[in-house]
């Protein structure tokens, strides 16, 4: 049975539905991203979690022990918050120490501890500080350490990073990571950072509107996105609208069928394709493509934008459709305003919306 | 009720500590302030023999003339303060918020002279400056300053510091922005005035407009002293319940005291609501610009108004010096002999230390536990609701009114209660009531600022809210807690309004020893006792300033800049 186990939670606020029938399995020692758009409920769903929320209905199980009515003190959790909430009028030390002298643990293993986890995260030199004598990296850090103290089985740290500066975020983005792989504590972080998710989770959970939208590793939402609301959430995409017929996809403007990776019934349906996925040529390519035109080209650094408006003389829809290549790709093509360009695009890289959510789509 | 406990642990586990605590919080603003207003409310509709006989008690009141009159006379009064003192406020604190006169600290200081003295204080000053025996007596303005015009200059000169405070607030939020951005515009200096200063602080004057009207028409020392012949509201209910002990007249005087105190509370919380609305917090703090003209004007109204605050106290303090005034004005102590005096002599002095003193410690504990119970509690929404509304109710009820609700509702032989009556008890516990709304708010606000996430990190970490409240809570409200007791002090030990009623032999406050050596034609003693009150306020204040300095000196290591 994985370490925390959650089941049809329902959570509102008056006329408002903040959690919708969500079910969730979190392993022992995974580190899980709650990523969404501001206001989709990640925070409720936190504070369900750790019992600073009561949920309407549903089921939360952790370690086995059915939680769902525990008040939070019963819990077993350690949390962080955005605002690092650190008790101003005591010292870095005693901060962390808050949770151990309460429970009147002996002096020596009390500064043990503490001294241990002020090393972990490089506060050593800062012990005897106050919590506005230091930098927000700084106090996150420490934050991070109070919530450590007590030794949790399940760590919550809700948008810990959001109000530091883009250079400490990173930073620190990277030693949550090192801290949690040397103490493989369960974790679930908040964000609506994708970036941050990305980088950081074993595996994310995109919420929108109070629901679960998708479950699964970086990749897996990458490159499979369940919904148009999750390929569009995290990177950008193309949403285009096609037609299987036995193992090939006929997609509109496009010369030939596109094969299919996976098996799917015939009929209509949403496929969306990442920008840096299409593949743009300077002459027309042997397999199948589609020809388009050059609406616009963006420099981004290390990379090109590119949009373009399909020549389909079937349908009226001319639907501008989004690029990105490489410096050293677009090297190799003469890339105008205005200039034909071919497009073509990889098998494996056609993403096929689930049915439900084609439909819906 | 039940059905909803064991559905939800939850809500049972809040409801077992801090529930009781705010069941507990509205028992006692009921039984404290709601029961005895309601008890005075019902006697105005009752006859001598406490049958109901309606509105009969108010029709006689409004058919008769020389009752009627009195009505009349304080609703000229309170106008007359209201309008002076606001005015008057104003350009006083618009001096100190927009001019760069020099002195600005000592003339806030100053101007705060007055809140340490009980009311009958300036109201005893001006007597000895424009009395029948007045030093100076041809400068008063008006014939005599018995009457209507020394109770206006006294009100108004102890209302002062109450509506300075409002104004001086609302101009220090004034956004300088909106200055900067009118002068770019080109808008002469008058026209900035209309247009940029007098809309900020608009709510600012009203809400001091109101509170003034409120403390005037409720305020019994100085019409009492100074007013001779002329009857306001306040004197009035002195008279038919100590006087001729006629409890419905007093219960219906109460009533004619209550609504325009009512109505002035409401309006106030309108246009609160109005300010918080328009309140913005990114405001820009403006700073004046020397300008020598505006600099020297506001320079000399200020002395002037301070001069004249000075003088007034001044007096008094003087006048309690003189063997035999104003013919033999050799210094003597003989004047605060008081034990050979009656009024209740020194006793009556460490009996208003007692009560100042038991009023500011459990008052403060009170309510702060109060202000933290509605302020940092989860769940039973609605009884919280309820407090809020309650802790705010005192604002809206006179002192006098109050201290008569009290005695319908605790003299009465049936009451549970009964023994607190007469005792020091009741003197603590009818001031507490009193002055809740303004501590209240100071504790909420303070409370405000420590963050809702430190009760989920105490919960995470296992400790309980109660040692949250002890190493966190309460070392970060300290200094609020101080304010709050000093408040409370100051406010116990000048008060007369709600105590006039309630104290016994046994229980003589200090400032009522002033009134009654007063009405006995011990003027030069009620002067001295005025000045041991003053002085008694004055140290305490004094420790006051000392403690906040020390504790923001011990607290400075952790505090933001
Ligand atoms: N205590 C509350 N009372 C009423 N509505 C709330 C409360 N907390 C959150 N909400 C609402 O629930 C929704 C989800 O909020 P939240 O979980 O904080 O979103 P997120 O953390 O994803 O930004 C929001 O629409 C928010 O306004
Ligand atoms: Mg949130």
């Amino acid at each position: 049975m994985s370490y925390l186990s959650i089941s049809h939670l329902q959570k509102s606020f008056n006329d408002l539905l903040a959690l919708n029938d969500i079910s969730l399995e979190i392993e022992k020692g995974e580190f899980i991203c709650f990523l969404g758009p501001s206001g989709c409920g990640k925070t409720t769903l936190l504070r369900t979690i750790c019992g600073l929320e009561s949920q309407d209905s549903g089921s939360i199980i952790q370690d086995s022990v059915d939680i769902s009515r525990l008040s939070a003190e019963k819990r077993d959790f350690g949390i962080v918050f955005q605002s690092y909430a650190l008790f101003p009028n005591l010292s870095v030390f005693d901060n962390i120490a808050f949770g151990l002298v309460n429970q009147r643990r002996p002096k020596q293993e009390i500064t043990d501890k503490v001294n241990e986890l002020l090393s972990l995260t490089g506060l050593q030199e800062h012990a005897q500080k106050y919590p506005s004598q230091l930098s927000g990296g700084q106090q996150q850090r420490v934050a991070l350490c109070r919530a450590l103290a007590m030794e949790p089985g399940l760590l919550l740290l809700d948008e810990p990073l959001s109000a530091l500066d883009a250079k400490i975020r990173e930073h620190l983005r990277r030693e949550i990571c090192r801290i949690h792989r040397k103490l493989g504590l369960t974790t679930i972080m908040v964000t609506h950072d994708q970036t941050e998710a990305m980088t950081m989770a074993d595996r994310i959970v995109v919420m929108n509107a109070g629901r679960i939208e998708h479950v699964g590793t970086p990749e897996e939402i990458y490159l499979q996105p369940a919904s148009a609301f999750v390929a569009d959430f995290i990177g950008t995409s193309n949403t285009l609208y096609g037609e299987i017929k036995d193992t090939s996809l006929l997609l509109p403007g496009w010369t030939a069928p596109v094969a299919l990776v996976e098996k799917r019934t015939g009929g209509e349906t949403t496929i969306l394709i990442r920008p840096e996925h299409l593949t743009l040529h300077n002459e027309q390519p042997s397999g199948p493509h589609a020809q388009g035109t050059i609406s616009d080209i963006e420099f981004l650094g290390s990379q090109l934008s590119v949009e373009l408006k399909l020549d389909d003389h079937q349908t009226q829809s001319n639907k501008a459709l989004k690029a990105t290549l490489s410096l050293q790709d677009a090297h190799h093509l003469t890339l105008t305003r205005n200039c034909p360009v071919w497009i073509s695009v990889q098998p494996n890289n056609v993403c096929l919306l689930a049915e439900q959510e084609a439909s819906a789509a | 009720m039940n059905v909803l406990l064991k559905q939800n642990p939850l809500t049972r586990l809040s409801f077992s500590g801090q529930g009781a605590g705010i069941v507990l919080s509205i028992i006692g603003m009921l039984v404290f302030l709601v029961l005895p207003v309601w008890s005075l409310l019902s006697r105005s509709v009752e006859n001598k023999d406490g049958e109901f006989i309606g509105l009969a008690n108010f029709a006689y009141y409004f058919q008769t003339p020389a009752l009627l009159e009195s009505a009349w006379n304080s609703l000229i009064i309170a106008a007359a303060c209201t309008l002076l003192v606001t005015s008057s406020a104003f350009l006083y604190a618009y001096a100190l918020n927009r001019t760069s006169m020099p002195g600005k600290s000592v003339f806030r200081l100053l101007a705060q002279l007055p809140m340490l003295a009980p009311s009958m204080m300036p109201a005893i000053g001006l007597i000895y400056l424009f009395g029948n025996q007045g030093v100076i007596k041809e400068w008063f303005p008006a014939d005599s300053v018995y009457g209507a015009g020394g109770i206006i200059v006294g009100l108004s000169l102890w209302c002062f510091p109450h509506a300075l405070i409002i104004i001086n607030t609302a101009l220090s939020l004034s956004d300088k922005r909106l200055h900067e951005a009118a002068r770019v515009m080109g808008t002469p200096a008058w026209r900035r005035f209309l247009t940029v200063t007098l809309p900020a602080a608009r709510y600012g004057l009203i809400s001091a407009a109101l509170v003034v009207f409120t403390l005037v028409l409720a305020d019994f020392g100085v019409p009492k002293v100074i007013g001779g012949q002329f009857d306001v509201l306040a004197t009035d209910i002195y008279k038919r319940v100590v006087g001729q002990q006629n409890f419905q007249m007093g219960a219906v005087v109460g009533v004619l005291l209550l609504l325009p105190s009512l109505l002035a509370f409401g309006l106030d919380r309108f246009f609160q609501r109005k300010q918080q609305e328009s309140f913005s917090t990114s405001a820009v703090p403006y700073k004046p610009e020397a300008n020598t003209t505006k600099d020297t004007l506001a320079l000399i109204y200020c002395s002037v108004v301070a001069i004249g605050l000075m003088t007034v106290i001044g007096m008094a303090i003087y006048a309690s010096f003189v063997t035999f005034w104003p013919y033999n004005l050799s210094f003597t102590l003989a004047n605060y002999d008081f034990d050979m005096m009656d009024g209740g002599g020194w006793d009556a002095w460490f009996n208003s230390i007692e009560m100042a003193f038991l009023t500011a410690l459990i008052g403060s504990l009170c309510i702060f536990l109060v202000a933290w119970l509605n302020e940092k509690t989860k769940g039973l929404k609605q009884s919280r609701n309820l407090l809020h509304l309650l802790a705010f109710m005192p604002l809206a009820v006179p002192g006098l009114v109050l201290g008569l609700g009290y005695i319908f509702f605790f003299n009465h032989p049936d009451n549970p209660l009964h023994w607190i009556y007469g005792t020091m008890t009741i003197l603590v516990l009818s001031t507490i009531a009193h002055y809740f709304t303004v501590p209240y708010l100071t504790a909420t606000t303070a409370l405000k600022q420590i963050p809702n996430e430190f009760s989920a990190v105490a919960d995470s970490l296992k400790v309980s809210q109660a040692q949250l409240f002890r190493r966190v809570t309460l070392p970060l409200s300290l200094p609020a807690l101080l304010d709050i007791s000093v408040y409370l002090f100051l406010a116990a030990i000048t008060t007369v309004s709600a105590v006039v009623f309630l104290y016994s032999t046994d229980t003589t406050l200090a400032a009522v020893a002033i009134l009654n050596m007063d009405e006995a034609g011990d003027t030069s003693p009620a002067a001295a006792m005025a000045t041991v009150v003053f002085v008694s306020a004055t140290v305490v204040r004094l420790i006051h300033s000392g403690l906040t300095a020390s504790l923001r000196k011990h607290s400075q290591a952790w505090q933001l800049k």
